[in-house]
């Protein structure tokens, strides 16, 4: 009894921080993107991470957050297009990490060298175009990575991927057909504590 | 002292290198959005209603003069008025009048939306120094019925200590981004309506390069 009352004040103790401190959190990129030329044909979106410590990550990020980090998306495939509405299906998405070669728009390729350290995939992704700007979101499962154990197993799926998109050239970089800013979230803030199992919190107290 | 010769040399840079096609600076911001009456998820936009922005900047322009390491720079958009909108084949299209924007620099990083707005947390994003002030000649915001939308904004610069950037202060500068309701915005904090990815870019009245910020420290890398 004893220890049951132990074991219930620790879980509370644990599980209070998260609450109190479950501030917005999510990866923020800003990137360029290429369309795809028609129905059946992809679309591939490379970015850098520009958390600049405001927004709490959902996985901590170290280092020169910007330079070191940097999120891609290859094989997105327009399935219909309506004119102002275009969905998307398939297509991956992966979070790397790299001190090597810095992410050059330049060349596409030096956005996924590094170490994925979370691959997943879209379950759904829609496209709508207002006129004088345009907005998309999606759905994303992590599946992979090194760092995909970091996040509890009911938690890697479901995220959302929200983007603000503009061909504007004072955001459109040459060779690109679309800037895209956004952003890819958890349902709720990952905390620490989330990945611990109850069995895991019981060996703490034995 | 590596890092005031960093800013210093990120000034020169900026002012000698070539200009490009348009001199914009530009800020990308994130946040939450909350209409009067609520918008969105089923709640219409009503004539008289005021949407409210508050945000935090997560990636800026050096020629803002905000130092990145020690400084949280915050967006408050208020004061814009409905005019009811219109469905456009399924898309609510929403024009508001008036409304301003002010962007803040702080020393003390406190942002927080809380929960229920307008609440005592909006002082928050208001505190700390005016970097930069304006007011909309035009402001409007589209969503479609599954909750992705999108809004466009013109505005006048009129204050700031960084309002000298503005190459003049009418249509000196111009937001736009995406706004998305529930269940696209998963972490819309209680009361909220709207989940807020936005730009501003602002005419600059001094010659910039496409060089971003993370592209001038890079050259002071290994």
């Amino acid at each position: 009894m004893k220890n049951l009352l132990l074991m219930s004040l620790a879980a509370l103790v644990i599980s209070l921080p998260g609450t109190a401190t479950a501030q917005s959190q999510w990866f923020d990129f800003n990137g360029q993107a290429l369309l795809p030329g028609g129905v059946g044909g992809t679309l591939t979106m490379v970015s850098k991470i520009t958390n600049n410590g405001s927004i709490e990550t959902p996985l901590p990020l170290t280092g020169d957050v910007n330079a070191r980090y940097t999120l891609v998306i290859e094989g997105l495939e327009l399935i219909t297009d309506s004119g102002t509405q275009q969905d998307f299906a398939g297509g991956t998405i992966a979070l790397y990490e790299d001190d090597g070669t810095l992410a050059d728009f330049g060349d596409a390729a030096t956005f996924s060298d590094g170490t994925a350290i979370l691959t997943g995939t879209f379950d759904q992704f829609r496209r709508v175009d207002f006129g004088s700007v345009q907005s998309g979101a999606g759905t994303v499962n992590w599946t992979g990575g090194t760092r995909l154990g970091e996040i509890a197993p009911a938690d890697q799926l479901g995220w959302a991927f929200v983007v603000s998109i503009s061909s504007s050239t004072t955001v459109t970089l040459d060779g690109y057909d679309e800037n895209w800013n956004g952003k890819v979230e958890p349902s709720d803030p990952i905390v620490d504590g989330e990945v611990r199992t109850w069995g895991q919190l019981k060996r703490n107290y034995q | 002292m590596r890092l005031h010769a960093l800013f210093a040399f990120a000034l020169v840079f900026a002012v000698a290198a070539p200009a490009s096609a348009q001199n914009v600076i530009l800020m990308d911001y994130s946040g939450f959005s909350y209409e009067t009456g609520g918008l969105g998820d089923g709640a219409p936009s009503d004539p008289g209603d005021v949407l409210v922005i508050t945000a935090v900047a997560d990636q800026y322009d050096e020629l803002f003069g905000v130092d990145p390491l020690s400084q949280e720079v915050t967006i408050y958009i208020y004061d814009l008025v409905s005019d009811g909108g219109f469905d456009d084949n399924g898309i609510e299209r929403i024009a508001y009048t008036g409304g301003r924007i002010e962007v803040y620099e702080d020393p003390v990083l406190n942002h927080e939306w809380g929960t229920n707005p307008p609440n005592g947390l909006l002082t928050t994003f208001t505190d700390g120094q005016l970097l930069f002030e304006g007011e909309f000649t035009d402001f409007n915001l589209s969503i479609d019925g599954f909750g992705i939308g999108g809004y466009t904004g013109n505005i006048d610069g009129v204050g700031g200590t960084a309002a000298q950037i503005c190459d003049n202060e009418a249509d000196c500068a111009y937001t736009f981004g995406g706004a998305f309701t529930k269940p696209l915005a998963t972490q819309l904090p209680e009361g909220y309506d709207l989940q807020i990815t936005g730009t501003l870019e602002v005419d600059a009245a001094v010659d910039t390069d496409e060089s971003s910020f993370s592209a001038v420290k890079s050259l002071f890398r290994n």
